[in-house]
């Protein structure tokens, strides 16, 4: 592994046997930075199902009994990968069971139309390309759906391979093998990646959540570690006179016993000094530090869902660490409209294209984590605009 | 607390699950064609078919130890084991199908019989830790299966064939792998950002939060004696007054009892990991300014149906919505409770209360939409709440152990 994460430690501690993620629950869930593979692996998925479907319906076309249905196939294979791959890179609704089984519905049409198209001249089953379609559309949803959900759908995919496979024993004239056989032979493909698919849903899903349980235990060690050190370093003694002037003050008076003239002004005086520390030692944001210019008139950023300004923090980093960026030129501004809430990140670059580029994965997990986000190129400048629907009151 | 994203960071996970993957693909295509080679043997009455099977499955063996094995030397020689034993099913296969076979009719050397278990092989290097060994591998298992299978069938005198669909899948398995590798690498990078990110942003609310709680109680502390002290008459000093000094001066021999109570912990969300039901609804409240705190046998949540799972929910951040809104109170509490086979679900606060008799029905705490599909999916919801003494809602569904 390349990038960033190359030099990060496994902070995996979770024994794998002990860990049960919820019932219903898929990898993407937990991970969902992990769709921008898993879509990419369905595009590509998709484009070798159709190359492979087109050139197997040109090689085989003297097997091809009914044009209209082949033809049909092919549409209704395009459909059905269309919709999957449009459910895939709808970032709020996403790939839900329901799309999911639209599109192997789509799918499953397709190969029923495929095998139908070459009923009665069909002389290899192993040549329809519907039974492979289908066992990929199982593959790539893996990443997608539940193992129990793959499973089912790998048993309905076996079931209507079996059947076209029947069809074609009796009304195609196949070679002289046995029934079982090509039954077997046909069903082969979609079992082995339908199984595949579920083994690879159930076990990324438990190690993905082994990881989230980890990364929590981690987080309690930060926290306590965090406060050890504030208590260390005497966080609470370093504000302003209060270890090297009010704690001897306090104890000459504890010793005297007795409050004097003197004592009363210099109580008076220190009462001020602290006070002032007091109120400079309250909090502030460390969003801004992360920019060049910081615009929050209306005091959002405090405000904002630590989900959310992790998010922005993880850009600003990004375009920080970019060597495309125009120095002193990074700003974030958080805006309240009438009705929204909304941020715009600025950043100008001689190379405004590849820059954007640069950031693109980025602007895709703001997408993830937010309603709305979305990146554009104005002259030299890098846009950013996001919504802030989550806010404390 | 922040950004509970769990993420495969150095990709041990997906390596794992590919490994998986590769193990049911190349078994069931092993299995079928030692099923199919099995048919074989009362047919032809070669008993030598079995030999040709138990170098099947060594080769499924060695493609499994492949896959698991996390050094890629030991991959390197479990492939070539692999494409070794394949070549040995392949040469007795071959021989029996061409003796078997009237003249002129033996099969090509791309039939299923040795199509399926050289799909088998070509898995080997999807579960690799990098994409170049996962490229060698691949096509190393193409050499040394499929070029050996093909050795073996002109040695036993058979008709050669270039089998399309075994090199078109290595093609194909190639283009997925690498189409993995470049959306990892790329989702990676914005993980660990984001991972790093997150930590940073609980690094500062962790401090924000002491530098807070630091503040406050000298502010309440020895602020407010200072004053006192400032506005008192010179004279000996009031016993009570010693006893603030005394213990202002404790807390600052010892601040660790500063940064200690409930009121400096973490949120309660962080506790519960293992729960995302809870996450979500939890930390949704508390970042709207609620204290939660969460009792009882949280995880047998997880066992619940999606669907009543997604109801109570809804029902949860619907309570939780109106603990904030009109108890007046800005804590509550959730208990879970496991009683087979249901699991129950009470949301309580200690706020003003209401008659829930004098209630219409769109103020019984909960929507009627939410309590319906609750009760419609074979659960339950009930209310106690009287002016002045709280309200806890009990919501109770389906479910299994988790």
């Amino acid at each position: 592994m390349s990038g960033p994460a190359a030099g990060r430690a496994p902070s995996r501690s979770v024994p794998l046997g002990s860990v049960r993620a919820p019932r219903g629950s898929t990898a993407l869930d937990f991970d969902p930075l992990a769709a921008i593979s898993a879509r990419g692996f369905l595009i590509v998925v998709a484009a070798v199902c159709l190359s492979a479907a087109v050139a197997l319906t040109v090689t085989t076309a003297s097997q091809v009994s009914s044009w209209p249905l082949a033809i049909g196939a092919l549409v209704a294979l395009a459909a059905g990968f269309g919709w999957f791959i449009r459910s895939a890179f709808d970032f709020t609704v996403g790939v839900t069971n329901d799309r999911y089984a639209t599109a192997f519905a789509l799918l499953a049409v397709a190969t029923v139309l495929n095998s139908l198209g070459s009923l009665g001249s069909n002389v290899l089953v192993r040549d329809d390309w519907g039974l492979l379609t289908l066992a990929f559309a199982l593959m790539a949803a893996a990443p997608f759906r539940t193992a129990a959900e793959l499973g089912l759908y790998t048993g309905v995919s076996t079931a209507l391979v079996t059947v076209l496979s029947l069809l074609h024993v009796f009304f195609s004239p196949l070679t002289a093998v046995p029934i079982p056989v090509i039954v077997l032979v046909a069903c082969a493909p979609v079992l082995a990646l339908g199984l595949g698919a579920m083994g690879y849903a159930r076990v990324l899903l438990t190690g993905i959540y082994a990881e989230r349980l980890a990364q929590a235990e981690a987080r309690d060690r930060q926290f306590d570690a965090l406060r050890q050190r504030f208590i260390d370093e005497d966080g609470v003694g370093a504000i302003g006179p209060l270890r090297d002037e009010v704690v001897p003050f306090l104890a000459r008076l504890r010793v005297a016993g007795e409050l004097t003239a003197d004592d009363r002004v210099r109580a008076a005086e220190l009462t001020a000094l602290l006070q002032a520390a007091v109120d400079g030692s309250r909090p502030i944001d460390s969003l801004g530090d992360q920019v060049d210019v910081f615009i929050d008139e209306a005091g959002l950023s405090l405000r904002m869902h630590e989900d959310d300004r992790a998010t922005i923090r993880a850009v600003l980093r990004e375009l920080n660490q970019s060597p495309r960026r125009t120095p002193g030129s990074l700003v974030l501004e958080l805006l309240e409209g009438e009705e929204d809430r909304f941020g715009i990140i600025r950043c100008s670059s001689t190379d405004v294209r590849s820059l954007r580029a640069e950031v693109l994965p980025f602007i895709r997990m703001m997408r993830l984590m937010m309603s709305t986000a979305s990146g554009e190129v104005a002259g030299d400048e890098l846009l950013l605009h996001f919504d802030l629907q989550r806010l404390a009151s | 607390m922040t950004l509970q994203i769990a993420a495969d960071v150095d990709g041990r996970s997906t390596s794992r699950a590919l490994a998986t993957a590769g193990t049911w693909l190349a078994g069931v295509f092993l299995a079928a064609t030692a099923l199919i080679a099995m048919t074989f043997i009362p047919v032809t009455g070669r008993g030598d078919i079995v030999l040709g099977i138990a170098g099947l499955a060594v080769t499924g063996v060695a493609v499994v130890a492949a896959l698991r094995t996390a050094s890629h030397l030991r991959a390197v020689l479990y492939t070539i084991a692999a494409g070794l034993t394949l070549g040995l099913y392949a040469f007795v296969v071959t021989g029996v199908s061409v003796a078997a076979a009237s003249p002129g009719a033996a099969p090509a050397s791309d039939y299923v019989l040795l199509s399926m278990p050289e799909f088998a092989i070509l898995v080997v290097g999807i579960a690799a830790r990098s994409l170049g060994r996962s490229l060698v591998l691949g096509t190393l298992a193409l050499v040394v299966g499929p070029g050996l299978v093909q050795l073996a069938a002109w040695q036993q005198g058979m008709r050669l064939a270039l089998d399309v669909p075994v090199v078109a899948s290595w093609i194909a398995l190639s283009l997925f792998v690498v189409s993995l590798w470049v959306g990892r690498r790329e989702a990676a990078r914005g993980t660990a950002q984001m991972l790093d990110s997150a930590l940073a942003e609980e690094r500062d609310l962790a401090n924000a939060r002491f530098s807070a709680r630091a503040a406050d109680w000298v502010a309440d502390t020895v602020l407010a004696d200072l004053r006192a002290l400032a506005a008192a008459a010179p004279g000996p000093l009031e016993d009570r007054t010693l006893q603030s000094l005394d213990r202002d001066l404790a807390n600052l021999a010892d601040t660790s009892l500063v940064l200690s109570g409930p009121e400096i912990g973490a949120s309660a969300s962080r506790s519960l990991a293992s729960v995302p039901l809870l996450v979500s609804v939890v930390r949704a409240a508390e970042q709207q300014g609620l204290r939660i705190r969460v009792t009882g046998d949280t995880e047998v949540i997880n066992g619940v149906r999606p669907s009543d799972a997604r109801n109570l929910e809804r029902a949860i951040a619907e309570c939780l919505d109106n603990v904030r809104r009109h108890s007046g109170q800005d804590e509550a509490e959730i208990a879970v409770y496991f009683s087979p086979p249901e699991v129950s679900v009470m949301v309580s606060d200690a706020g003003v209360g209401f008659d829930v008799d004098a209630a219409g029905d769109e103020t019984v705490g909960l929507r009627v939409g939410v309590i319906d599909s609750i009760v419609e999916a074979g659960g339950s919801v009930q209310i106690w709440s009287r002016p002045g003494t709280g309200t806890a809602v009990f919501m109770t569904v389906p479910g299994a152990p988790a």
